[in-house]
């Protein structure tokens, strides 16, 4: 939702009550300690404060002899002529150095005064019901209210000044004049929007201390992490995932409960069979043994052991037909008799015994030795172990088990009647290569088991002291992850608060430029606003000539004249000044005409009017035009004259001013008055001279009304111009003037009493001496009521 | 003492030395001597050139002294420059004696500008021992 404008601590406090609990603890924390930074506010908030005189002794130009002005405390417009060197600008800047607290302006100037070092400076400002005196001097400024006492000056007013900068140097202005791309400098204060951007700082470095701790945390995690692969304890990890980087005080609670089981638990060895050696030696000799048996085998028919066996039966048989063979001698077999076949069988008997013997023998080591082969095969592989060794993952793993499998399956049919020698080395050979593999399957396996075990045992002391370090940082962390929330939320607000107040001022300062530049067809068509919250701000502007755009860059300013520069500060500072939030009446230009024309003195003239009608301006300046185009426009300003008396002690002399002509012989009067006037060289000089100037006060005073009564009677300032070109003569000036009062609806001038009066003046002003020296006082004196006769004629109803 | 009398311009540059106040505070008076100058520079415009007596005219009878016979193109040139200053400054010190001029009091700055072109002026036509 959009925020309004958030510009003191008072605005922030109402509107963190909108957001959610965490940011709204931290923001109230900030807004509570910077509110105590910024000190006792007194109050502004009931304004505006207009300003009702002001009094500056001992500052720049202003010596002992104090300058005192009395400024009406009321909106109105007051325009304070003085001539250069008056202690005009050294006024205005001690008035300002009382209002801001003590903040000078950038003139350069030397601040002390040479004649009187000592400073004071009073401005009395009031609002209709509280009236303060800002009082400066040497040791700074303060706050003293009438009825209440004496304090620093608040905080609020002090900020407010430099946002609103209500009192504006011509030093302030020409920067911008001379550079019209600083014009950002003219609003940089405006749009800083201090209160939120000291809000954004503390919050972000609350944000930058989380991150800071959130970093704490990385090594010991990771040390975790690591401790925690190493184990593989899949439900530890899970529970460690579940948690996130930063787990509550509960999460932290489960994981350690989680801790205090792993402690007790070892874990079991990978169930492989044990590993197995190859006695070389004794393959060879099982590989003899059965060479051995081979041999007698191929002694040993076939059969031999039946036949042993029934040549005994038959030697041993009884009964009567074995003994009549016997008794005969016939063969049993074939019959035949005579062939000795008792003693040749049991020969024979004999002789295959002793064979069926020696097979027997030869069989004995041979079996012995089957059982040795045997166990140099590859032991039984259980599908478990042979899991386990897939899971190492090491290549050729298939094939290694395939062998094993093989070779445990040969040695499994492994008989003595069946084995060879050839069948003994392959399966020895086999064994050997099968065993060197498992070797080193085992050693991986082992050094798995080892860390495994190692790690169970350190993991716990990792994840704890992560824990530990999580507990000491948490609150931090919380902290900083709400206050980023809250950085974005007031980065919001700065952007909000800063569109709100930049608007209505880039809408003014658009009008305003138009306003001055009336007769110009340089447009200004658009003010915009570069830069982030973080970044700096820089205040753009487009420029256009009959329409066209003016290309940007550096070469913009260059089709700006010095008095469309001047307009262009001023057309982006009146629109700050006077923002509706301002606490402040008053508003104090110095020489803001400054390379104006005619055009644009009479366009600052309306907008000063039309300001007037709210606020307190005062303007200082350094002739009279600007009092023209006022009078020329109908409005009647306060108008004050400064003076400076040369003398011995010269001094400022602070008059309400009368109409320029007037003037002018007032200031002759004071001059030449008594004695010092007879001293003045030759009394035909003396009076020709002072002659001549009365003429220039009646010109004065004539081309004045002329350009008042050209501005009522609807002529342009060209036309005024023009004409008062054309009019050279005061005669024709007159003349000019006369017809312009019959215009304007004014009775026709009558000069016929004062012909004599004009004819000596201008004489005078041509080097000749008129008349009798005696008569120079009647000339004056009619020449005091000539002047004073075209004011009344002309500006009197 | 007759009336119209033209006054000498020496006795109102004593005048002026005697007259109250600084050299800023009187840069109206001085404006008003150099007019003096000017305008007695004009009335001694050689006959040759102008015949006319008096002090009307200034400006054109300036101008017309540009002309004068007997001056070479180099000689006319610089007389061209000098008038030119000079009138320049005549026509801006009318302005503030005839109130045209917003600064009723000019800035001392440009009275010495005009009073340099003056003193210019015054070398050209030099007076000769005459008095206008």
């Amino acid at each position: 939702m959009a925020q309004g404008a958030l510009l003191t601590w008072d605005d922030v406090a109402r509107a963190i009550e909108k957001l959610p609990d965490n940011q709204r603890a931290i923001a109230a924390e900030i807004v509570e300690r910077e509110r105590g930074r910024t000190g006792t506010d007194v109050g502004i908030s009931d304004s505006p404060w207009y300003i009702e005189r002001a009094q500056v002794s001992g500052y720049i130009g202003i010596g002992e002899q104090p300058v005192s002005v009395t400024l009406g405390a009321a909106p109105g417009l007051t325009i304070v002529t003085a001539r250069n060197g008056t202690g005009k600008s050294s006024l205005v800047q001690g008035i300002r150095l009382a209002l801001s607290n003590g903040s000078a302006a950038p003139s350069g100037v030397v601040e002390e005064n040479l004649h009187c070092p000592t400073r004071a400076i009073t401005v009395r400002i009031t609002n209709g019901t509280r009236t303060v005196d800002l009082v400066g001097d040497d040791a700074g400024v303060r706050w003293q209210e009438k009825g209440v006492g004496e304090d620093a000056v608040p905080s609020a007013w002090v900020e407010a000044f430099e946002r609103y900068l209500p009192v504006l140097l011509y030093s302030e202005l020409s920067p911008v004049i001379d550079k019209p791309s600083d014009l950002h400098k003219f609003l940089k204060q405006a749009l800083s929007l201090g209160v939120l951007e000291r809000l954004l700082k503390a919050s972000d470095e609350i944000r930058n201390d989380g991150t800071a701790a959130q970093r704490s945390l990385t090594e010991p995690r990771r040390r975790m992490e690591q401790s925690l692969a190493a184990t593989g304890d899949e439900t530890l990890t899970r529970a460690v995932l579940a948690v996130g980087e930063v787990p509550t005080e509960d999460e932290a609670a489960h994981l350690r409960s989680l801790l205090a089981d792993l402690s007790g638990a070892t874990p079991a060895p990978p169930p492989l069979p044990p590993r197995w050696t190859v006695d070389a030696d004794d393959v060879e000799a099982i590989t003899r043994a059965v060479a051995d048996l081979d041999a007698v085998r191929a002694r040993v028919v076939s059969g031999a052991d039946t036949i042993q066996d029934v040549l005994d039966r038959l030697l041993a048989a009884s009964g009567e037909y074995v003994e009549d063979l016997r008794r005969q001698d016939r063969c049993p077999v074939c019959g035949t008799p005579g062939t000795d076949w008792v003693d040749r069988a049991r020969a024979e008997s004999e002789r295959l015994r002793d064979l069926l013997a020696s097979v027997h023998g030869a069989k004995a080591p041979v079996a012995a030795a089957v059982e040795r082969l045997r166990a140099y095969a590859p032991p039984p592989l259980s599908p478990a172990a042979a899991e386990a060794l897939r899971g190492l993952h090491e290549p050729g793993t298939e094939e290694r088990l395939e062998q094993w499998r093989q070779l445990r399956a040969a040695a499994d049919r492994l008989h003595v009647d069946t084995l060879t020698a050839e069948a003994v080395r392959e399966l020895a050979t086999g064994s050997v290569d099968l065993a060197a593999w498992y070797e080193g399957m085992v050693k991986i396996v082992q050094d798995r088991h080892d860390s495994a075990v190692a790690a169970r045992a350190a993991v716990g002391a990792d994840i704890r002291a992560w824990l530990d370090a999580v507990d000491q940082v948490r609150d931090r962390i919380m902290r900083g992850a709400a206050a980023e929330k809250l950085s974005k939320t007031v980065d919001r607000w700065i952007r909000e608060t800063r569109d709100v107040v930049f608007h209505p001022i880039r809408d003014e300062v658009v009008r305003i430029w138009r306003d001055l530049n009336a007769d110009s067809d340089l447009t200004l068509t658009n003010v915009g606003l570069a830069g982030g919250v973080r970044q700096a701000q820089k205040v753009t502007y487009e420029l256009a000539v009959d329409g066209t755009p003016v290309p940007g860059g550096s070469g913009r300013a260059e089709v700006l004249s010095t008095g469309q520069r001047n307009a262009l500060s001023l057309a982006a500072y009146l629109p700050r000044a006077t923002q509706p939030t301002s606490p402040f009446g008053f508003l104090i230009l110095d020489d803001p005409i400054h390379a104006f024309d005619s055009f644009r003195v009479t366009y600052l003239a309306r907008e000063l009017i039309r300001l007037a009608q709210r606020y307190q301006v005062i303007v200082f300046t350094h002739d009279d035009r600007l009092w023209r185009e006022v009078r020329a426009l109908d409005y009647t300003p306060r108008h004050i004259r400064l003076r400076r008396l040369a003398g011995q002690r010269s001094h400022v002399k602070v008059e309400s001013a009368r109409w320029p002509g007037q003037q002018l012989l007032k200031d002759l009067e004071n001059v030449l008055t008594g004695e010092r006037w007879e001293a003045i060289g030759t009394a035909e000089a003396r009076v020709t001279m002072t002659l001549a100037l009365c003429r220039q006060a009646v010109d004065t005073a004539v081309t004045t009304l002329i350009e008042i009564l050209g501005r009522r009677n609807g002529h342009s300032p060209e036309v005024v111009e023009r004409e008062l070109g054309r009019a050279r003569t005061t005669r024709e000036q007159l003349e000019l003037l006369s017809n312009w009062a019959a215009a304007a609806g004014r009775p026709a001038l009558d000069l016929r009493r004062f012909q004599s009066t004009i004819s000596a003046l201008n004489d005078a002003a041509h080097g000749k001496m008129p008349g009798p020296v005696e008569q120079s006082q009647t000339w004056m004196r009619t020449t005091q009521e000539l002047v004073a006769y075209l004011y009344q004629s002309v500006e009197q109803p | 003492m007759s009336a119209r009398r033209r006054v000498p311009v020496d006795e109102f540059a004593a005048a002026y030395a005697a007259w109250p106040g600084t050299e800023h505070d009187k840069t109206t008076l001085k404006a008003l001597l150099l007019r003096y100058r000017i305008e007695a520079v004009a009335a001694r415009i050689p006959s040759t050139v102008v015949i006319a007596a008096g002090t009307t005219r200034v400006p054109q009878r300036l101008m017309l002294a540009v002309g004068e016979p007997g001056l070479d193109d180099g000689q006319r040139v610089r007389r061209l420059r000098i008038v030119r200053a000079a009138v320049a400054a005549y026509h801006a010190i009318c302005d503030v004696l005839h109130g045209r001029d917003p600064e009723a009091r000019p800035a001392l700055a440009r009275v010495t500008d005009w009073e340099q072109a003056v003193a210019r002026l015054e070398e050209e036509f030099p007076a000769h021992g005459r008095t206008p």
